[in-house]
Formats: C-alpha cells, sequence, structure tokens
C-alpha cells in the first residue's frame, strides 16, 4: 500500500508538469505565473525550507515538558 | 435625553440578547439549557431583521449621549452583516457541539463571549467598541480557567494580564485620540500619530501580530475542549473586522501579515501538541487576511473577507475533531496518537476534509477564498509579497499534521527506533469514551459546509461580499497550479521524512517569546529579589544596631522617669488640670 501510494504520488507530479504543456496561459494576467513548473518547485522548495529551519530552530526552542516548571 | 423607546431597543440589540441569554443559561441545567442556547442565537438573528428592516438612517439605528459623548452601539453596513452572519453561524455549531458539555457556566459564557464579539463589529463609536473589546476577554478567560491542562489557571491569569494591557493601549489611543479631534465615532485611521499608534498596537494584540501572538499559543490548547473551539473563532476575528474598518489599506500591515504567514510554520512544524499546531496554524492563516487588509484594494478586502469566512468554519472544526481526540483518548499531543483511521473514521473524514480546506485544495472552502489575496498582490504590483505568500500557501507540513499525525501515522513503527519515545505512545485502546453525537452532527455539518462553499462558491460565499466579485478560482490555470504547489511540497516532505530529515514528535515543548515574560522575567524577579533580600538583611542587621542604640537611650530615660514614678504623677496633674480649664471656661 505505501509502495503504492509512493508510486501514485510520482506519478501525479509529473502528470501535473505534463498538463503544464497542454493549459493555455495566455489568459493568465500575470507574467511570472507563466514561467513553467514555478509553482511545483517553489512549493517543493518551501517544504524544504521548511523543514530545515525547523530543524535548525528545534535546537534552540524545543525543551521538556517541564521547562517551566524548573526554578 | 434617552427615550424609552431607546432603552427598549438597546435590549434588543443581538450583544444585549447573547450577554444576556448567557447570564441565564449559566443557571440552567438538562435539556432546558441546551434549547434555551439554541433560542438564543434565533432570537438574536431576528432582532438584527428587525432592526436593519426599520426605517435605515444611514444604517445608525441607536444613537444616544451620555456624559456627553455620542454612543452609538448599533451601526452596521454590508460588511458588519456578513461578520455577525458568521458569528451567528458559528454560534449555532459550537452550541451544539458543546451541548454533551455538563457545566453551564461554560455554555453561558460561550454566549458571553459571541455577545461582546457582535458588541464590537456592531459599535459604531470608540467608547462602546472598548467596552465590548474588554468584555470579550472576560468570556474568553472563563475558557481558558475551565481547561483541564495542568497549567489552564496560570495561562487564564497570563491571557488576562495580556489583555488588560492590551486594552490600556488602546483606551490610552482612544482617549488621545479624542483630545486630538471630538469625535469618538469609528472611522479610517492612518498611522500618523501617537494615538492612532496606540489604537493599532492595541487592536494588534488581538490580531497576534508578531510578538504580541503568545497570548493565542500559551492559551488555545490549555483552554477547555469547547473554549478551543471558541476561543479560535471569535477575539481574533474580531480584530480583523477592527482594522478592516480603521487600518484598511494601511502599508505596515502588509509586512506585519507576512511575517504572520512564514514564521509560525517552523513552531507548527515542532510542537507536539495539536492544539497548539492549530494555534500556530491559525496564525499563519490570519497573516494572510492582514496581507489582504494592508493591500485594501476591493479584491483583496473580499479576500480577506472571505478567507476569515471560511477560516472559521474550518479552523472551528478542526479545533472541534482535536476536541474530540482529547475527550476520547485524553490527549491530543502527536507522539502520542497514530493510526486511529480504523477506530474514528468519521473524525478522520472531519479531519482531512478540514485539512484540505485550510490547504485551499480544489472543491474545498479554502480555494475559493486565500487565492484572492495572492492574486490581488500581483494585481497591485506586489510581487515580493506574492512569492511570500505562495511560500505561506505551500506548507503542507502543517496543513496535514492533524489528520497525519492523529490518524494515519504509524505511531508504534515510528517509535521502534527512537527509545526516547518509547513512554509516550500511549495506549489507544484505552480510549473507550464514547463520543456524544452532538460533536458528530456539528462536525458533520461544518464539514458540508466546507464542501459546499468550496463547490459553489457564488452562492455560498461571493453573493454576500460588500463588493461585486469578478473572481473566478475555478480556472484550469488555477486549479492546475494549486494542485502542484500542494503535491510537490507533499512529494518534497515525503523525502524529507525518508531521509530522516524531518523532526519526528516528541513530548517536548516549544519555546516562544513568552519565554521572556514566563522564565525570563521570573529569573529577573528572583535575582531582584535576592539581591533585596540580601539588601535587606544588611539594612536589618543596620537598623538593628542603630535601634539598638536609639532603644537604649530611651530605655535609660524610661527607666529614670519608672525611678522618679513620673509619668503616673505628671498625667494625673495634666487631666486635673485640664478639668480646671475646662471649668474656667
Amino acid at each position: 500500500m505505501k509502495k503504492f501510494l509512493t508510486y501514485l504520488l510520482y506519478i501525479i507530479c509529473l502528470v501535473l508538469l505534463v498538463l503544464e504543456f497542454f493549459i493555455d496561459k495566455s489568459s493568465v494576467h500575470f507574467n511570472i505565473e507563466k514561467h513553467f513548473a514555478l509553482f511545483g518547485v517553489v512549493g517543493f522548495l518551501a517544504t524544504f525550507f521548511y523543514v530545515l529551519s525547523a530543524n535548525l530552530l528545534g535546537k534552540l526552542i524545543l525543551k521538556d515538558k517541564d521547562f517551566y516548571d524548573k526554578q | 435625553m434617552i427615550s424609552s423607546n431607546i432603552y427598549f431597543n438597546f435590549f434588543l440589540m443581538p450583544s444585549i440578547i447573547f450577554i444576556i441569554g448567557g447570564i441565564i443559561t449559566s443557571f440552567l441545567k438538562g435539556n432546558l439549557r441546551t434549547n434555551f442556547s439554541l433560542l438564543v442565537p434565533i432570537a438574536s438573528i431576528f432582532s438584527i431583521v428587525k432592526f436593519t428592516s426599520d426605517n435605515v438612517f444611514n444604517g445608525r439605528i441607536l444613537s444616544f449621549n451620555i456624559l456627553g459623548f455620542n454612543i452609538e452601539p448599533f451601526v452596521y453596513d454590508n460588511i458588519t452583516l456578513i461578520f455577525a452572519f458568521l458569528f451567528h453561524l458559528f454560534a449555532i455549531f459550537a452550541l451544539i457541539y458543546s451541548s454533551y458539555v455538563k457545566n453551564s457556566i461554560e455554555i453561558g459564557a460561550g454566549l458571553f463571549y459571541i455577545g461582546a464579539s457582535l458588541g464590537v463589529i456592531f459599535a459604531g463609536d470608540f467608547l462602546s467598541f472598548y467596552i465590548f473589546w474588554e468584555l470579550l476577554t472576560f468570556g474568553a478567560v472563563i475558557f481558558i480557567y475551565l481547561g483541564e491542562h495542568k497549567e489552564s489557571k496560570k495561562a487564564s491569569f497570563r491571557y488576562l494580564i495580556f489583555h488588560i494591557i492590551g486594552g490600556l493601549v488602546l483606551l490610552c489611543g482612544i482617549l488621545l485620540l479624542y483630545s486630538e479631534s471630538p469625535s469618538l465615532s469609528i472611522r479610517k485611521l492612518s498611522l500618523n500619530s501617537l494615538s492612532t499608534y496606540l489604537i493599532f498596537l492595541g487592536i494588534g494584540v488581538n490580531a497576534g501580530f508578531p510578538l504580541l501572538h503568545t497570548w493565542i499559543t500559551d492559551a488555545y490548547h490549555k483552554a477547555s475542549i469547547v473554549g478551543a473551539v471558541f476561543l479560535s473563532s471569535l477575539t481574533t476575528k474580531v480584530a480583523m473586522y477592527a482594522l478592516i474598518r480603521c487600518f484598511l489599506g494601511v502599508e505596515a500591515l502588509i509586512y506585519i501579515g507576512i511575517v504572520m504567514v512564514i514564521v509560525p510554520v517552523f513552531f507548527a512544524v515542532l510542537e507536539n501538541d495539536l492544539r497548539k499546531v492549530l494555534s500556530y496554524s491559525l496564525i499563519n492563516q490570519l497573516g494572510f487576511i492582514v496581507v489582504g487588509i494592508g493591500i485594501g484594494s476591493d479584491l483583496s478586502l473580499s479576500g480577506a473577507i472571505s478567507q476569515v469566512f471560511v477560516h472559521v468554519l474550518y479552523k472551528s472544526l478542526l479545533f472541534m475533531v482535536t476536541g474530540a481526540l482529547l475527550y476520547k483518548y485524553g490527549t491530543c499531543k502527536a507522539s502520542k496518537l497514530g493510526g486511529l483511521y480504523k477506530k474514528v473514521p468519521l473524525l478522520t473524514i472531519f479531519a482531512v476534509i478540514g485539512s484540505l480546506s485550510i490547504a485551499a485544495f480544489p472543491m474545498f472552502s479554502g480555494f475559493v477564498a486565500k487565492p484572492m489575496i495572492l492574486s490581488s498582490a500581483l494585481e497591485n504590483n506586489l510581487t515580493l509579497v506574492w512569492v511570500f505568500l505562495l511560500i505561506g500557501s505551500a506548507a503542507v507540513v502543517k496543513y496535514f499534521k492533524v489528520p497525519y499525525c492523529a490518524f494515519f501515522k504509524d505511531n508504534f513503527a515510528d517509535n521502534k527506533n527512537n527509545k526516547d519515545n518509547e513512554d509516550d505512545v500511549c495506549n489507544l485502546e484505552d480510549g473507550s469514551k464514547k463520543l456524544p453525537i452532538c460533536m458528530y452532527v456539528s462536525m458533520g455539518l461544518l464539514s458540508l459546509l466546507c464542501v459546499a462553499i468550496g463547490l459553489f462558491p457564488n452562492r455560498m460565499l461571493y453573493d454576500i461580499l460588500p463588493f461585486e466579485s469578478v473572481y473566478n478560482p475555478y480556472t484550469s490555470f488555477h486549479i492546475l497550479t494549486q494542485l502542484e504547489i500542494l503535491f510537490f511540497a507533499t512529494l518534497s516532505l515525503y523525502i524529507c521524512k525518508k531521509y530522516n530529515i524531518y523532526h519526528k514528535e516528541r513530548d517536548k515543548i516549544t519555546i516562544d517569546v513568552d519565554y521572556f515574560y514566563r522564565k525570563l522575567f521570573k529569573k529577573t524577579n528572583a535575582t531582584i529579589d535576592k539581591g533585596l533580600e540580601s539588601l535587606n538583611s544588611i539594612s536589618y542587621k543596620k537598623l538593628l544596631s542603630i535601634g539598638s542604640s536609639i532603644g537604649r537611650g530611651f530605655n535609660n530615660i524610661s527607666s529614670k522617669f519608672n525611678e522618679r514614678k513620673a509619668p503616673i504623677g505628671i498625667t494625673l496633674f495634666l487631666v486635673i488640670l485640664f478639668i480646671m480649664f475646662l471649668f474656667l471656661i
């Protein structure tokens, strides 16, 4: 099941990229939105950014649950 | 002069109906209480219909003079009515959800809290605005105080202090504003004087501005099950309304909003308590609304109002789901939950619908609201703002944390390689407590509404917006790009998990800016206390020596007096002298 879902995720991502070739972008108002795979790249990198930054931040702000009770 | 008609109308105001209804509800029990509490929002809707269908004078229904101030507690326009409608809708769902609660005070506090919220949004002058603004705090504090968390009582006290200080800042701003121009009517302000800065800051406390947001993340997860649902939907939304009224189009809001969109996501990733994850997520969603208000165009305002509307619905749904988990399993910590989709399939469906809505997945409510704010940023040539909002929209890592951690994650497998966590996993078989039907009904209706708004945005949402909307979310380009951002973010998250880059949930807490007043102030206080104590002991010793020498001196005198038996003799002599003087007079 896990393998199936993983492959499904890969396939969906691939299909979404392919679909971008077939979509009519002439009615899109803003040029920045027309870049190929822009949204995919932002989604992918943003999540990496969140996870890595959170890991670094975690070293500083993650404390034991009785942190505020300790004197 | 106040006529009796005005008195009559005053008590028919929706806010007063809710507040009085709340007080009465606190004394009722059983079915009577449930039925009565549900009648309150219905009565209030009738009152609004009556007021608005009456002879409307520029939306100003009630107006009277007290101590020379012109008080207008019931003024409305289209935006007010949308918020009022939303709060009534929320009231009905929240009251259905909370009908299982035994403590009537909790339900009474809920009605009181909604009444105060309605009071703020209908207020036409800053004085009545301020009074209801402060009443909001008292409704909320009761919910936090009644929480079952070991820190609930302390957190409620911190909440009270935080909001009283915020309220005082707001009051100072209002008084200064009145001294500058003798009018108390609520109007659009610009940030150009101390008074407006103070009002901005006072509203900012309730809006969860960066550094002022800690009351949200400190208190919400410590409130009672029902309390968190009420808290998540009222105070901050009322603040959003106040920002729309007073600071629409103020540029500073755009930058404040961006910080609110991005920063809470890191905390949401690290946090273990799912209700606290939702609290950070709430700030992230508020950030979008604040940016929308800051941009100030018709489209961005429509986006902000739509976002408030859908946000109240899906956020309260998610808080209801986590509340149900807390009710059934006694915990909603990510490290202790997992794999519950087989045990509570309906809750799983509700959580997934709530998360898909918050993630703005096509066909769910978030999809028809949030993108309006992004489009308005581009429309106003704010490309960098748009990029930040896009990064904020890609926070799949937070959107799906509740359904993933509670229902799908294989907790035991996850913990095999993580020995620190072994004690954390609670025995979920123990969760035999049956969920009340009222919870299912409320969550089911909210889920349906989230889907219905996503499917029929024109009829369900856009038609009630103050501006005629030309926005169409269902273009093939928009659907494709939104799916792209969400699926690629999921792919990225999957890779992070696979290569163990993703942080594993452990029973730890995240510290926030509240560290400064919860720990550092305590430390500073302790240091000052120690310093003062040593000073005290030194001065005590010194004073003691001085005192003893003075005492010795007095002792010598008194001993001399004692020897001559003077005090009694002298006193007797003085008394006789006094009586003689009296006779002479």
